[in-house]
């Protein structure tokens, strides 16, 4: 028998796992900066279970100097801001003037109440088209933001092509206004289905039953993984609802961000078992909901590239031959973020990082870039996507085509990693869109029901001049290949020399991608 | 240990549907009633229970409660524990079945399945590790290399034991939310058909409970919950030693699933299970097959007027530190056998824990029985790899403990400076064993004709147990099967020195070695040969070889099973296969089993037929009714070499 | 971090009202296009007050070069 001090501990059973209990006592403690002292040692530590959507208590309003101030005036309710906010931070909703003065007149506090009215705005879209059809049925949009889960990236604010969006320093009187107005915010009603079009993919996050990964993950400002996941979220549970979707994650920034004891923003069933497994783990789950009748749910795999493209390639590879409805979104950041960044089989060649450093003698990575989605698409019956979050759309699509998909699904998402890229904290979109321009990551859907050959199953749509081998500006004439990219990144920047030339490893580099991307245009028959 | 339980168990509510089997066999036979699935990846020795569960997966088998089994085989053995970890996650109960390298490939997700308190059973045929060289047969190093990652391990001294552990352990696992390993020695115990008894279902039903009702789903879309976080400075360590809450409980588990499972079936089993401990001044200790041998070679020494017990160490997780000591503190030495070597360490792990538990209780740790000495405690290898651990052996370490012998850590079975010479091997089979020795060729069917003959041997309420002795290069070697019947259980596990009937299938054997070794007196030789005159038959044999038969008085046997193959086989590809099915003819012609069960010949064939399409009844009644006449014409035709052949009367004057 | 508002400007010119906002000391200027919420705006800064859409956040305002201060404001 061991040492034991016998401890009379009761075991919660997780299925009864106390929530309110959780997030008083636990999350509290936490919240309060006292839970490493004061907490014990007790069961529910031992489990390590939280309950869903924990992290909505997190406060991460000390965390940036500034925060975003919505200027009504100037928006026109393309939600893209709503979309590729990393962190849940921003949301919109559309909400019937009657309801608004209904709802808005419970508020006490009289400067609240004007501070909630006056972020709504007739829009053309919500407005103007709907009264247009009925008299009396437009819908007042409006912007809020969430200052405890905003982190201050300003990918918001890159994203918002009309200036409704603006950096504001934060300062003691904003910041309890802004707490006060998103609190007065959720109590509104959830936007009603009269102005959610289903077909229009940008108007899902209006509902919250799209919002499956809340805010208050600890990933860095501005991450691109966290726009991904949301996106993947959003449209699963969209058409699926929430009690139709869990994930399996694979180790890495993914489950450290997310998954840090006690704070869970995911509002589904999420496990971890370790870093090269998931698609094994997910094997297990399906089987069993297959077994109790769940073939309707839906079950995705996160991965980054070291977990799908390297140490857990052959699980990845086995699980595609299972025929299991399984989803795997990759999340492809071309290193390994969460180690410290570190070269994967999915870095570009030249590319500076740990374990590729660009030294005197080897100017970073050797090697080629692995192409994972091209892989994944010779394996038998497999639907693969690869995309970006800035092709919303196309990202979209392929997460609600991957769910329709009867059998696997893969979808290689770019996502940049700022401190590894060398990227500014708002670029994740930006620089998502120009490794599609650059063809240094070109975005392709392959459905294996589109057709008998390779050239009808796979569809290159949405690179720009997909039948050329670079993508020219028509208004600048500029012409944008590997090398506009590598300068745009800090993990490109050694090989520039003092007057801006590339060196010939990153030459190599360009011819790289362009037989990457000539190879793509063979398949689907583009040239 | 299995004497009593089956004698035993007539009289309890469950006593068990008798039958022979292997310890594969019992252990898929529970396994596809009470769990929903297995994942699982081929490895050596284990690969034989990962494939009865799939075949009963493949023909639609329903558990208990009527779920539909499923099987899945992933790429590799990391893999398919993880499938297990999502399976049981998802609420669901599986298994595994691995060995060896399998094993330590699943380290990693050991921990992750103990850490999420799924409680999971799996199933591991022991085997050695690569190291200097592959080995696919046993030994504990695999075992060993897995036993601190949270997981309850209990060993099988036999098959029986394997498939009893396998509920034993379900329940327990699933009582107190901690997995469980359930060991048995590859090929050893996992490939030995023996006399067994299976638990019947509705016993099993009741005893390990229905799924549904046991287990919890922590990957429920409906209740959405977060499992495997992770945890900074802050928690971890809390959560860590707070588990320790769980594992308090994991004895008392396991004690009280084992008594419940007594009880209900008369087949004992504890933590620690003392074998004529009561007044015994030396002991021998260790987990596994060859504590069977141990017993059965205590049984001998004490007849020899020696005060020798024996302690099997059947749970090594949770280890029984308080009930060792008890077990063993009366005696002046006892020396700990374990299947692997490890030089660097304090002493072997099993060594190393009794030590420290002596220890402790020597200091007075609260909890241990109070003592004042400590016995001598040595410690030796044997085993590895499948190395023959003998009966002289145990003589030999015996011999080493009341000799106060040095050193204190030896080996077994090999020439070496640390080696004990044994200095005898006593015949330890039950009196009145008939044992076979088989030297034949890989892919003559053999080895399933072995199983075939014991499964008929069984069915006559004989006591069997048939092995072979497995190499792991493929066909066309030279291979040698045992077969050993009795009316007592066969305790030995080790390769039978002491043999009744050797069959050559193989013409070549006397130019490889000596097949008559260990050929008693008045035994039986039986000659594959296209010759039909006997008198040519025994001009073949070397005179060297002529000589032993003489003198040992053997009776010599032939026949042309190769011929006889060749003309009952359905297809060409099934004529090798065919030899082997032809020797159980002969088998039964020469041995005493038909005349002591007192059967008429056709009675025998009615029981044989029957055993027959146990084995290949899948494979349609054509192969069933070849496989008949096979046995029938190797009974009929079998021919004796007539003594005045082997001994001219001439000779016979002189002599 | 690009993109910091400085102050929301609003100027009485010939053609009426315009207003901008002005960002990182000037280097970013953002146009505000809607004239009848400029208006509106301007039309509660005469009263004192701050313009609605500012009053969370509680941005610089600069009216006709001048720094304003609602009533309430110190």
């Amino acid at each position: 028998m061991s040492d034991a001090n016998t401890t009379d501990a009761p075991k919660p059973s997780p299925a009864l796992l106390d929530i309110d209990e959780f997030n008083r006592r636990i999350v509290g403690a936490y919240n309060r900066g006292v839970a490493e002292k004061e907490l014990e040692a007790d069961t529910a530590t031992a489990l390590s279970v939280v309950p869903a959507g924990t992290a909505v208590l997190r406060d991460f309003s000390y965390i940036a100097p500034e925060l975003p101030i919505y200027d009504p005036s100037n928006c026109i309710a393309c939600m893209e801001c709503v979309i590729e906010c990393p962190d849940t931070a921003i949301l919109a909703k559309v909400v019937h003037p009657d309801t608004l003065d209904e709802e808005t007149a419970k508020i006490s506090d009289p400067d609240v109440r004007e501070a909630v009215r006056s972020r709504f705005t007739k829009t053309k879209k919500y407005w103007d088209a709907y009264e247009r059809k009925e008299e009396g049925s437009g819908g007042l949009f409006g912007i809020f933001i969430d200052p405890t889960k905003c982190k201050g990236c300003a990918e918001c604010v890159d994203q918002c092509d009309d200036f409704a969006l603006s950096m504001l320093q934060k300062t003691d009187k904003n910041i309890p206004q802004y707490r006060q107005t998103w609190n007065a915010y959720e109590n509104l009603p959830d936007t009603s289905p009269d102005y959610i079009n289903e077909r229009l993919l940008t108007d899902m996050m209006l509902t919250e039953r799209t919002l499956l990964y809340a805010g208050g993950a600890g990933s860095c400002a501005g991450c691109g993984e966290g726009s991904a996941i949301r996106m993947m979220l959003a449209a699963t549970g969209f058409k699926h609802g929430a009690e139709q979707v869990g994930i399996v994650a694979a180790t890495g920034c993914n489950t450290v961000y997310a998954a840090t004891y006690p704070y869970n923003p995911y509002r589904i069933p999420w496990t971890n078992s370790l870093f090269e497994n998931a698609p094994a783990d997910a094997m297990g789950i399906r089987a069993r909901w297959n077994q109790m009748g769940w073939q309707d749910k839906k079950l995705w795999v996160l991965g980054g590239d070291g977990a799908m493209n390297d140490i857990g390639f052959q699980s990845l590879s086995r699980m595609m031959l299972s025929g299991m409805d399984i989803n795997v979104l990759v999340l492809d950041t071309q290193v390994y973020s969460n180690t410290g960044g570190q070269a994967s089989t999915a870095s570009y060649t030249g590319q500076n990082t740990k374990m590729s450093f660009h030294g005197t003698a080897i100017k970073g990575k050797t090697e080629k870039r692995k192409e994972l989605a091209q892989i994944c698409m010779m394996h038998p019956d497999v639907y693969v996507a690869q995309t970006t979050c800035a092709d919303f759309n196309h990202f979209y699509k392929a997460v609600m085509a991957a769910n329709e998909y009867p059998g696997p699904a893969i979808i290689n998402v770019y996502t940049t990693c700022q401190p590894e890229h060398g990227v500014a904290d708002d670029m994740a979109s930006a620089q998502a869109r120009l490794a599609k321009e650059s063809r240094a990551f070109p975005i392709f859907i392959h459905d294996p029901q589109a057709g008998d050959l390779l050239k009808e199953r796979i569809d290159l749509r949405g690179n720009p001049s997909a039948r050329a081998d670079w993508y020219t500006v028509p208004k600048t004439g500029e012409v944008i290949d590997f090398i506009t990219f590598a300068r745009s990144e800090g993990r490109f920047a050694k090989h520039f020399d003092a007057d801006g030339n590339p060196s010939d490893e990153l030459l190599a580099a360009k011819e790289d991608r362009l037989r990457n991307w000539r190879m793509l245009q063979e398949l689907a028959g583009n040239i | 240990m299995s004497q009593s339980k089956a004698e035993s168990g007539k009289s309890a509510p469950f006593p068990g549907i008798p039958t022979t089997a292997d310890g594969s066999e019992t252990v898929v036979w529970v396994e596809t009633k009470i769990t929903q699935s297995a994942c699982a990846y081929p490895i050596t020795s284990s690969s034989k229970m990962g494939e009865g569960y799939n075949l009963a997966v493949s023909n639609g088998t329903k558990n208990l409660w009527d779920d539909t089994i499923i099987f899945l085989e992933p790429e590799s053995e990391h893999s398919a524990a993880t499938a297990c970890e999502g399976f049981a996650l998802a609420g669901g109960r599986t298994t595994t079945f691995t060995s060896g390298q399998g094993l330590v490939l699943m380290k990693e997700v050991l921990y992750t399945i103990s850490g999420k308190g799924l409680p999971i059973v799996f199933h591991i045929g022991a085997r050695a590790l690569t190291s200097q060289s592959l080995n696919v047969h046993a030994g504990h190093d695999d075992v060993m290399a897995v036993a601190d990652c949270g997981w309850g391990m209990v060993f099988g001294m036999n098959g029986q034991a394997s498939g009893d552990l396998a509920a034993i352990v379900r329940r327990a696992a699933e009582d107190c939310g901690r997995p469980f390993m359930n060991v048995q020695d590859g090929f050893l115990t996992t490939h030995t058909v023996e006399s067994t008894l299976l638990a019947e279902p509705e016993l099993l039903k009741d005893f390990v409970g229905s799924p549904s009702e046991r287990l919890t789903s922590l990957f429920d879309p409906h209740n959405p919950i977060m499992t495997g976080t992770v945890q900074n400075q802050d928690s971890y360590m809390k959560g860590k030693i707070a588990q320790r809450a769980y594992y308090d409980d994991m004895m008392p588990a396991l004690k009280s699933a084992m008594e419940e499972w007594g009880r209900l079936t008369g087949r004992e089993y504890s933590v620690v299970e003392p074998y004529r401990m009561d007044d015994a001044e030396y002991a021998l200790v260790g987990m596994g097959s060859m504590m069977e041998t141990a017993m059965a070679s205590a049984d001998y020494l004490r007849e020899q007027g020696k005060k020798v017990g024996v302690v099997h160490v059947s749970a090594f997780r949770p280890f029984p530190g308080p009930e060792i000591v008890e077990a063993l503190k009366n005696v002046k030495a006892f020396a700990v056998i374990e299947r692997m070597d490890n030089p660097i360490a304090q002493s072997n792990p099993l060594t190393a824990e009794i030590k420290s538990s002596f220890a402790d209780a020597l200091t007075g740790h609260a909890g241990y029985p109070t003592i004042d000495t400590i016995p001598v405690i040595y410690s030796g290898s044997a085993g590895l790899g499948s190395r023959d651990v003998r009966p002289g052996d145990f003589v030999a370490t015996c011999a080493h403990m009341w000799n106060n012998g040095e050193p204190r850590y030896f080996v077994l079975g090999i020439k070496h400076d640390l080696a004990l010479d044994p200095p005898f091997d006593p015949d330890i089979r039950p009196t009145g064993s008939f044992s076979m020795r088989g030297h034949s060729v890989g892919g003559f069917g053999s080895v399933t004709t072995n199983k075939v003959i014991a499964s008929f041997l069984g069915e006559l309420g004989w006591s069997v147990q048939a092995y072979p002795k497995y190499g792991s290069e493929k066909k066309g070697l030279p291979t040698t099967y045992f077969l050993s019947v009795a009316t007592e259980p066969i305790r030995t596990h080790c390769e039978m020195n002491h043999v009744e009937f050797v069959p050559l299938n193989d013409v070549n054997a006397f130019q490889y070695g000596n097949p008559l070794g260990g050929l008693q007196e008045d035994g039986m030789l039986f000659i594959q040969s296209d010759k039909t005159d006997p008198a040519e038959v025994w001009s073949a044999i070397p005179y060297e070889s002529q000589e032993i038969i003489r003198k040992r008085n053997i009776r010599v046997f032939a026949l042309n099973t190769v011929k006889i193959a060749r003309e009952v086989a359905p297809t060409a590809d099934l004529e090798m296969r065919m030899q082997g099915i032809v020797l159980a003819g002969i088998f039964l012609r020469v041995s005493p089993i038909v005349e002591a069960a007192n059967a008429t010949k056709e009675d025998l064939f009615v029981r044989i037929e029957d055993a027959l399409r146990k084995w290949f009844g899948k494979r349609g009644e054509a192969v069933v009714q070849a496989n008949v006449q096979a046995v029938s014409r190797g009974y009929e035709e079998v021919f004796e070499i007539p003594a005045a052949i082997i001994t001219p009367p001439q000779e016979a004057e002189v002599a | 971090m690009p993109k910091i508002l400085d102050y929301v400007e609003y100027t009485k010119t010939d053609d009426g009202w315009t207003s901008q906002k002005i960002h990182d000391d000037g280097d970013f200027v953002m146009e505000r296009r809607e004239q009848d919420a400029i208006d509106a705006d301007v039309r509660e800064i005469e009263t004192g007050a701050r313009p609605s859409w500012t009053r969370l956040g509680l941005p610089r305002i600069i009216v006709n070069g001048d720094t304003f201060r609602a009533r309430d404001e110190d």
